[in-house]
């Protein structure tokens, strides 16, 4: 646990080292000044229109951060051969690839914190109405970025950061189509499309169960079950990317 | 070093100004208007689908151009052809939309002339939102006001007053219209009381307008307005108000 900390610890290091913070501050630009500029056009939708700008960008950055940090972690220490230093500690390949998943995550959720503190300064700032379904939407969207971590890192366990972004990009926006596809394959009619559909609705993850964000801006009940549950779900997915991807990263050859 | 910097600067700023004069011209030739914009929106069903989850944000963006449609028709630039359509697709986006289905319900039924639009409006909202009293209520405001039917505006009113939570005043007027009390009173109130209660600055603005004219029409320092004018449906047939035909 040590060894896995110490390389998250690192990550963490090297994602402040690479101003990725400075997104932090486009996105409380982008928030006060969207709020600003569109309040006068919103015409009684100002509340949802600041929750909602609010909430999605949040997602929105994760997954950028994701995409652009997660997509070359682990391929950037193959390409300069230092993976070869570190791995010649007493530091296993699961180890590494965990501290570099839990490295990503603190990056994460430092980012998403300091995105909601913000997203809370703009609703103070504007007469927004602040409810507690917010706290529960942002927490939700963590769970979602801890799957979506996940399935960058399991990609980027066996192939290049181009390949890893793109992969990750389309589980995250295939994860978002799910209950559709299953709606088409019904439709289809056909026997071998819908269980080919079962197959992939068990295999990729379903993101739309962490969309809470309607409800939120709405201040629509949000059910304590549906949190643990999806928040189980997020825990048991992503381990499960992690355990292939460890497979897969083992029998990785550097060379 | 230093005049090679400055040169780059200059090169730069000089580069933004000439793109942004083409750009400007460009637009000018191909001509630049909302209308155009929203002519070739894709179906609700498909934006939902390629919103990826961010239905709301998709939804809101639509609501900024909707606005900015319906500012540019209140210009004259053109008429409102698409905007039952651009707003179907707003509240489809985001079902829990209050506003969205108020005020779209109250610009097809005043500025447009289509009641019936405004009421099948509502009635989508009141699908998504059945704890809303004030969707039936406006529907009952835009039978009485706009389309003169008292029975329907009862039939409203009283649902309104229905829904569990509701204040007191969708149930008094639901009496007012069923007593058929003075007609140009009852609207004045009812204008006034969506003027007091709205938190729409459009809304609030447009009730305060017509509450004016009817004060000055009872008060007999003007004509009685021409939206008050027309007869009224009672008993399923139309009938002379009787104070406001």
């Amino acid at each position: 646990m040590t060894r896995v900390l110490a390389v998250a610890r690192n990550t963490f290091r090297e994602a402040v080292r690479d101003k990725i913070f400075t997104l932090v501050g486009a996105f409380g630009l982008v928030l006060v000044i969207s709020s600003m500029v569109l309040s006068p056009l919103t015409i009684g939708a100002q509340t949802k229109m600041v929750a909602d700008v609010g909430l999605s960008s949040i997602s929105i950055f994760g997954l950028l951060i994701i995409l652009l940090l997660g997509s070359g972690l682990v391929h950037k220490e193959i390409d300069k051969r230092t993976i070869m230093t570190i791995l010649s500690k007493p530091l296993t390949r699961t180890d590494y690839l965990l501290g570099k998943y839990f490295g990503l995550l603190l990056t994460l959720l430092v980012i998403m914190v300091s995105m909601s503190l913000l997203f809370f300064v703009s609703i103070w700032l504007t007469p927004t109405v602040f409810n507690f379904a917010l706290i529960k939407a942002l927490y939700m969207s963590l769970c979602e970025m801890v799957v979506v971590t996940a399935v960058a890192m399991l990609f980027s366990s066996f192939t290049t950061p181009t390949l890893t972004g793109l992969f990750t990009l389309g589980v995250f926006l295939a994860g978002h189509t799910l209950n559709d596809l299953e709606a088409f394959a019904h439709m289809s009619g056909s026997h071998l499309t819908l269980w080919s559909m079962q197959v992939v609705r068990f295999v990729l993850p379903d993101l739309e169960l962490f969309n809470v964000r309607s409800a939120a801006v709405h201040n629509l009940p949000i059910h304590s079950a549906q949190l643990i549950w999806a928040g189980l779900y997020a825990l048991l997915y992503s381990t499960l990317c992690l355990v292939v991807g460890a497979w897969l990263f083992g029998r990785r050859d550097f060379k | 070093m230093r005049v090679r910097r400055l040169s780059m600067i200059a090169l730069a700023l000089a580069l933004v100004a000439l793109s942004g004069m083409a750009a400007r011209r460009a637009d000018a030739v191909r001509g630049h208007s909302v209308e155009r914009s929203i002519q070739y929106l894709p179906s609700p069903e498909a934006l939902r689908i390629g919103s990826f989850g961010y239905r709301g944000l998709v939804s809101d963006f639509l609501w900024l151009k909707l606005v900015l449609y319906y500012g540019e028709s209140r210009h004259g630039e053109h008429g409102l052809a698409f905007f039952e359509q651009l707003a179907s697709t707003v509240v489809e986006l985001d079902p829990q939309f209050e506003d969205g289905y108020r005020f779209t319900a109250l610009v097809l039924s005043q500025d447009m002339g289509a009641p019936e639009a405004g009421i099948r409006m509502l009635k989508k909202g009141m699908v998504a939102r059945p704890y809303d009293w004030w969707l039936p209520f406006e529907a009952g405001f835009i039978e009485y006001v706009t389309a003169l039917n008292d029975e329907e505006a009862f039939r409203w009113f009283k649902r309104a007053a229905e829904v569990p939570g509701a204040p007191e005043f969708p149930r008094r007027f639901a009496a007012f219209v069923a007593s058929r009390a003075g007609e140009l009173q009852v609207s004045l109130v009812l204008y006034r009381t969506i003027a007091r209660t709205t938190t729409d600055p459009y809304q609030r603005k447009a009730a305060l307008k017509k509450a004016a004219q009817l004060e000055a029409a009872i008060r007999g320092e003007a004509p009685v307005p021409e939206w008050a004018r027309r007869k009224r449906i009672v008993n399923g047939k139309t009938d002379k108000g009787d104070d406001g035909a």
